[in-house]
């Protein structure tokens, strides 16, 4: 049995699958500028507390010799977080929410109905996300997407 | 354009997400987050599945605490008063079990110091000051979102004027090595509730707040402010000499003060050379005997018994008593 786990994992990624994700954590900071200025940035995620601002970057690949069409990344958004509203990006993908986990619309058309009251969609509703790549993406092409959640 | 409207019953993870909003996530939470991808596989022709699971993510700890004073108006006291009470409420803010070291101190700037400044624990939890509660000789432990009651208890010198003010603090600071001179963001390795990710200076590691004494007039106990005065002297021709045959008309005032008075008896004996009038008491001008259990009056010898009873605060009462000189 163990030399069987071995075996496969030795098999060429192709074999299971032409398209590769990576996702990786981000803390994310307001951090001065050599300028004096004050912008964004994606740093080591550690020290991450009740309040701080995560950003998780997914990457994706297509490992195989042919061109892979209607590639769609879901992740819903972790326990303990909340989406952080428009943060949601990626060139090239078109990119739409879930209040439920498997219907996506753009958020401005999302209702939650709460004690018998439906009212628009907010930040702490939001359960999922989703990037549609627009083309076919190419033997070896790579992109990324991103979103961030504050933790609770 | 047709607009789709997504529904999705949310009521009870709502509810449910509430409970632990105040404090945040805990400390040593786990954040886990995968990302799933589908795609047509040009192998296959079917739809492919792949997903990535990121480095997990474990929630340090953040300090911070919270001291209220539950005092919003100045607690009066009075000059000389022991164990004065001053009330706060010390929250643990972060998200971890956290010890917190508690400090009380009289502040500059106003009228007096309070004297033996010792800061109590409501041991027994009932909300005020008393024999159940244990001097705060340890650091307060919390847990997240946990509050607790801590009186600062102190004596008023004897010296203190009235209307003069004495402000004292509670501050409540976290115990963590390092944490309470360490700018907010700072992470403390090794520290907190969950070691391995560390504790994280919160914005108020320390916080401090205060109640202020202040001096009301001198309360003593209820008493009778007692007066006997001559009302009237008549003398056998009709003047006002002290002769014999001349009868005199003493009156005596008793006031409630401080309070009400319970039990009160007004005793008052004739001088030797006098000898009381017959019958000749009054009460607020209401004749009475001098047989005993008919009324308030009682006459034994020389001796006059008037029972009054209670006399509620600030009243006063009249006994007029007339004696011969003999």
């Amino acid at each position: 049995m163990r030399l069987l786990t071995t075996l496969l994992l030795l098999l060429p990624l192709s074999a299971f699958a032409t398209v590769s994700l990576e996702s990786q954590p981000y803390k994310v900071v307001m951090a001065t500028q050599d300028d004096g200025s004050v912008a964004e940035e994606w740093v080591e995620a550690d020290k991450i507390a009740p309040g701080d601002k995560v950003g998780y970057r997914i990457t994706y690949v297509n490992t195989g010799s042919e061109p892979v069409s209607g590639v769609t990344i879901k992740n819903p958004v972790p326990e303990n977080t909340v989406y952080i509203m428009n943060s949601a990006n990626g060139a090239g993908t078109s990119i739409t929410l879930s209040v439920d986990g498997s219907q996506f619309a753009p958020v401005s058309e999302l209702n939650v109905l709460e004690n018998g009251e439906i009212r628009p969609a907010g930040a702490k509703d939001i359960q999922s996300i989703r990037w549609i790549v627009d083309a076919p993406l190419a033997p070896s092409a790579t992109g990324f997407v991103e979103f961030q959640v504050r933790v609770n | 354009m047709k607009t789709i409207s997504k529904i999705a019953l949310l009521t009870a993870g709502l509810a449910a997400s509430t409970a632990t909003w105040a404090a945040g996530t805990d400390a040593g939470a786990i954040i886990t987050n995968t990302a799933t991808a589908t795609f047509d596989d040009p192998a296959t022709g079917n739809t492919g599945s792949t997903s990535a699971t990121a480095p997990d993510i474990t929630v340090a700890e953040l300090i911070n605490v919270n001291v209220t004073a539950e005092n919003t108006v100045p607690v009066e006291t009075q000059p000389g008063g022991a164990n004065q009470v001053l009330e706060f409420t010390v929250t643990n803010t972060g998200n971890g079990t956290e010890a917190f070291s508690l400090t009380a101190a009289n502040l500059a700037g106003d009228d007096f110091d309070a004297e033996s400044v010792t800061v109590y624990l409501d041991s027994n939890n009932d909300g005020v000051f008393n024999a159940g509660d244990q001097v705060v000789t340890a650091d307060l432990v919390l847990d997240a979102d946990e509050s607790a009651t801590v009186f600062i208890v102190g004596n008023i010198p004897g010296t203190a004027a009235t209307g003069q003010q004495a402000e004292l603090e509670l501050s409540a600071t976290s115990a963590t090595p390092g944490a309470a001179t360490a700018a907010p963001g700072t992470l403390l390795p090794g520290q907190g509730t969950n070691t391995p990710a560390g504790a994280v200076v919160g914005t108020a590691v320390t916080d401090t707040d205060s109640g202020t004494f202040v001096v009301g007039t001198l309360i003593t106990d209820a008493y009778i402010d007692l007066d006997k005065s001559i009302e009237s002297r008549v003398d056998p021709f009709g003047g006002t000499t002290d002769i014999p045959g001349t009868i005199v008309t003493y009156l005596i005032t008793a006031t409630a003060v401080n309070g009400d008075v319970n039990n009160l008896v007004v005793a008052d004996s004739i001088p030797l050379s006098m000898t009381l009038v017959a019958d000749s008491v009054t009460i607020d001008g209401a004749a009475k005997t001098d047989l005993a259990g008919d009324d308030e009056v009682e006459v034994a010898g020389s001796d006059v018994s008037v029972t009054l009873g209670t006399l509620t605060e600030n009243t006063t009462v009249e006994i007029r008593l007339q004696a011969e000189i003999n």
